[in-house]
Order: structure tokens, then sequence, then C-alpha cells
């Protein structure tokens, strides 16, 4: 009785680690899809302008401006990896425009002015332009 | 008056099992694209989980035994194993979306990288299971979970919605292309508010409060008031997501940005409310998974279990959440979204719903456990009707996945 249930015991949580393993895996498994892709990161560039704007006039705390962009930088980062490779886009000519308004955006989220002294409100406007394409371009 | 205090047990089911961040992301991203268009669908949620768990509750407190202890009783221990397989599954990824949850309000407050905090709420969370007595659990997050309420507050600021806005109610706004995800987040937020845990943390915590038939009016009351208040703070946010996020583009699709819906109306306070509700409910969401799959092993495996023993007395209780939160840990430590985590489980809960709910039909109906108290042909219709339903939202959660979701 106590080997039988050992093995049943072995048996499940060799089951359970092999389906959490697939699972996780499973996170990038949702096909590219660019109008999903573009709107996505249309609406994350939108919010980090947002936040840029609401840190500087004291709508926001820096600390917060600040773990809200790492959360950006999560989320655009799959969108760098994807977008560019994405089969279901547009004409080339189109893609590299988006591509092109999309690149300071993201040096922006990589990089966003919290301090007083630099340029942020270059950065909101970038950001807002690349927002605009992509949602323009997803169709929203 | 002391056992009125037992409604915390509901306050806290719900701070934790009804909004988390699976919860808060659905809501918000719900108003955001949709306006009020999802509303419905977070009452229907509502109306099925105050059922499933004044039902749980009634029979912990008549049978004397919890949820999981009778599932194997009634039905032995190979039907038992089976919705537990998929459970454990589902809630590893849960826990960690969860403690994912904590660590990115606790980056809120301070700034620091949500990556460097995972372990300090997975810490913070096992010394509370470890240590930590049931009415601390119960009453911490509840407590805290009161913060909800400011959501309400920052509708009121922002003057309350438009007639224009309350019509999306019953007239949702569906984009051209957005029917996939519309369908994907009436599953996604079924799976994200029916979970199974809830029934085993709310049936274990009525034993661990020592629930009798005497206790039938409370369970019913704290059923209601419980996932009543989960409903409140779930649909304030989705209200807020269509007054502040859907003006400026934003989809929620993190849970930083959920939070500049509270900034407009209450400025800095509003973000630090939200971060603290995101803390509560959260903390909330990785103490009641962490022990509800505890609970489920140790009744289904016939351990000693209780979270006010002291540990040494139940070292195997004890041992499975430390197992899982390590699991968790390792899935953290992988660097994966919370929310799509916490997405992905609710996919997963869906899945497996129908297994995890059908012993309840069963065992309400059973005399030998329930004598006058068993459900009456209303109760059972509306468990059909519920059974029904989870039975179609697994039907259609994972292609809707694939098609709608997992932005």
């Amino acid at each position: 009785m106590g080997r039988g249930l050992s093995r049943r015991c072995r048996t499940l949580i060799c089951t359970v680690l092999v389906a959490v393993a697939f699972l996780c895996g499973g996170c990038e498994i949702v096909p590219a899809n660019f109008q999903r892709d573009a709107t996505t990161a249309g609406e994350a560039f939108a919010a980090a302008a947002l936040t840029l704007q609401d840190e500087h006039t004291g709508t926001l705390t820096s600390a917060y401006a600040a773990a809200a962009f790492t959360g950006y930088q999560d989320e655009l980062s799959s969108f760098a990896r994807r977008f560019p490779r994405d089969p279901a886009a547009p004409s080339s000519g189109e893609m590299r425009a988006l591509l092109a308004v999309s690149a300071p955006a993201l040096r922006a989220v990589a990089h966003p002015c919290l301090a007083t002294t630099c340029g942020w409100q270059a950065q909101v406007r970038s950001l807002l332009r690349a927002s605009h394409a992509l949602l323009q371009a997803g169709g929203s | 008056m002391k056992r009125w205090l037992g409604i915390t047990l509901g306050i806290m089911t719900a701070t934790g099992g009804f909004l988390d961040a699976g919860t808060i992301a659905t809501a918000a991203q719900a108003g955001a694209q949709f306006s009020l268009g999802l509303v419905w669908v977070i009452l229907v949620a509502t109306v099925a989980l105050i059922m499933l768990i004044e039902m749980s509750g009634r029979l912990a407190a008549v049978a004397h035994k919890p949820y999981a202890a009778l599932v194997r009783e009634r039905l032995g221990f190979r039907f038992y194993l089976l919705p537990l397989v998929s459970e454990i599954v589902a809630e590893s990824l849960l826990l960690a979306a969860e403690l994912g949850g904590v660590a990115i309000a606790l980056a809120l407050f301070t700034g620091i990288n949500w990556h460097i905090l995972f372990p300090v709420a997975v810490v913070l969370v096992w010394l509370l299971c470890w240590r930590g007595p049931f009415a601390l659990i119960e009453n911490g997050p509840a407590i805290l979970g009161l913060v909800t309420l400011s959501f309400v507050v920052g509708i009121a600021r922002l003057g309350g919605p438009s007639p224009a806005l309350l019509t999306t109610l019953w007239r949702p706004t569906i984009g051209h292309g957005q029917r996939d995800t519309y369908l994907y987040l009436v599953a996604a937020t079924l799976g994200a508010t029916i979970s199974p845990y809830l029934l085993y943390f709310y049936s274990s915590g009525a034993r661990e409060e020592h629930w009798s038939v005497r206790s039938l009016p409370l369970n019913r009351v704290t059923a209601i008031v419980g996932m009543g208040f989960g409903a409140l703070g779930a649909i304030a946010l989705v209200v807020l997501g269509a007054m502040v996020l859907r003006v400026h583009a934003i989809g929620a699709n993190t849970l930083g940005e959920v939070g500049l819906a509270m900034a407009q109306p209450l400025g800095r306070l509003g973000v630090l409310l939200f971060a603290t509700v995101l803390f509560a409910t959260c903390l909330g969401a990785a103490l009641e998974v962490s022990l509800a799959i505890s609970y489920n092993i140790a009744q289904g495996f016939g351990w000693e279990w209780g979270e006010d023993k002291p540990p040494a007395r139940v070292a195997r209780f004890k041992l499975v959440f430390t197992l899982l939160l390590l699991v968790a840990l390792v899935i953290g430590l992988l660097g994966m979204d919370p929310l799509q985590l916490a997405l992905l489980a609710s996919t997963v809960i869906a899945l497996f719903l129908p297994i995890s709910l059908a012993p309840l039909l069963v065992l309400m109906n059973d005399r030998t456990y329930l004598a006058d108290h068993t459900n009456g042909r209303a109760s059972n219709i509306f468990l059909l009707g519920i059974l029904l339903l989870a039975f179609v939202v697994a039907l259609v959660s994972l292609p809707l996945l694939f098609l709608g979701g997992g932005n």
C-alpha cells in the first residue's frame, strides 16, 4: 500500500511538473498577429506618454513612474522581437515607416526622462506619434 | 457579535479570490476596450460565486468536514485526484502571477524593479503562511482590501459615468476585429472569477472557525457581502477603465498602467491607493492559493491540517505550500509577465472547471452529510446552470486564447 501510494505520488508530481513546464513554454505560443501586436504596442506607448506627463506634472510619484516603465519595457521587448518578423505585416514600405516612428519611442521607453533636466516633452511627443501610427495600423 | 465578525472570511475570500491580479487586469482591460459592455459578465460571475461559496460554507458547517475531504470520501480517491492535478498546475501558475502582483505593488511604492522584489514577495507569503495565525491571514488582507472602496471615490471625483457611457452597459462598443477579444475577455473574466480554490479555502476557513448549523445565516450573509464587495471593486475598475484609460487609448496591458486611472481623479494619493489595493488583493490571493492547495492535499490524503496548529504537528500541510511557493519562485524567476501568467492560469482553470465543480452537485444533495440542509430545486437548477456555463467556458477558452487574447 505504502509503495503503491508513493508510486502514485511520483506519477502525480511528474505529471504536474511536465504540465507546468509545458504551460510556461506555452506563454509564447499565441500566434503572431500584426493587428493585435500593433494595437498592443500603440496602447503601451500611449500609457508611457501619459505616465511621463503625469510624473512631470506631479500627478504621479517618481517611484510609481519608474516601476510602470519597467512594465512597458517588459511588454515592448516582446514587440520589438516579434513585430519585424510578423508574417501578417503590411507592405515593406509601411512596415519601414512604422519601425521608423517606433524607434525613438522605444528609446524613450528604455531610457525615460524621469528627471527634470532632460527633454521629457520631446519624449512624450515621440511616444504619442508612435502610438497614433501603430493604433491606426492596428485598425483601432 | 464575535460570530458576525466571521464576515471578514467572506471579505478576505473576495479580496484575494474575487479581486486579484487577473481580475484587476481583465476588469481594467474590459473598461478600456469595451466601456461598460462587460459588466454583465461580472454580475453573472458574482451570482455564480455567491451560490458556490454559500454551498461550500453550508456543506462545511453542517457536515463538519471541508469540501476536499468530502469529495474524496464520497467519490473515491481516483476521482479526487482528477481535479487535484489540474488545480495544482493552474494554481502554480496563478500563484506565480499573484506573487508577481505583490512584487509589482511593492515596486510601485519603491521604484525598485519588480523582478528583484519577486523573491521578497515569496518570503513574505511563506512567512505569513508558516507563522501567521488564521485570524491574521483572514483579517489583514480583508482590512487592507477595504481600500478598494477608493475606486468608487475616484469615480465620484470624476463626476460619475456619463449617460452615453451608461448605454454601453447594454450596447457594447465592439470595434472592427475586436469580437474575438471581447469573447476572450468574457471567458477570462469568468475563469478568473469562478476559481475552485475559493471553495477549498472558504470551506476550510469555515472549519478553522468551527462553523456549525448555527452559522448558516452568517454563511449566507458572508457569501453575499463578501462577493458583493469583490464585484463592486471589479465593476468600479471597469468604470474607471472606461472613463480614463479608454480616453487616452491605453489598453491596461500592464498593472502599472491600470493605476493611471486613479491618478486622474485623486493624483498621487490615487496611485498610492491603487498600489495598496494591488498589494492587498494579490497578497490575499497568494495566501489563499497557497493555503487552498495545502488544505486540499492534506484533507484529501487524510493528513493533519490547520493554520493555527504548531508547524511540527502539521508538517506535511506546511510542506505542501512551501513546495508550491518554490515552484512559483522558479516560474517567477523565469521572468514571465504576471498578467500573462494570470490569464493563462484562468484559461487552465476554465478548462477544468466542470470537473472541479461537478462533485458539489452530488454532495449538496446527499442527506448523509447535509440532513435537512440539502439543496432545494431552485439551487440545483442554478448549480446545473453554473456547470453548463463552466462547460461552455471550458470549450471556448483555449481557442479564444489563441484568437483574441494573451497580448
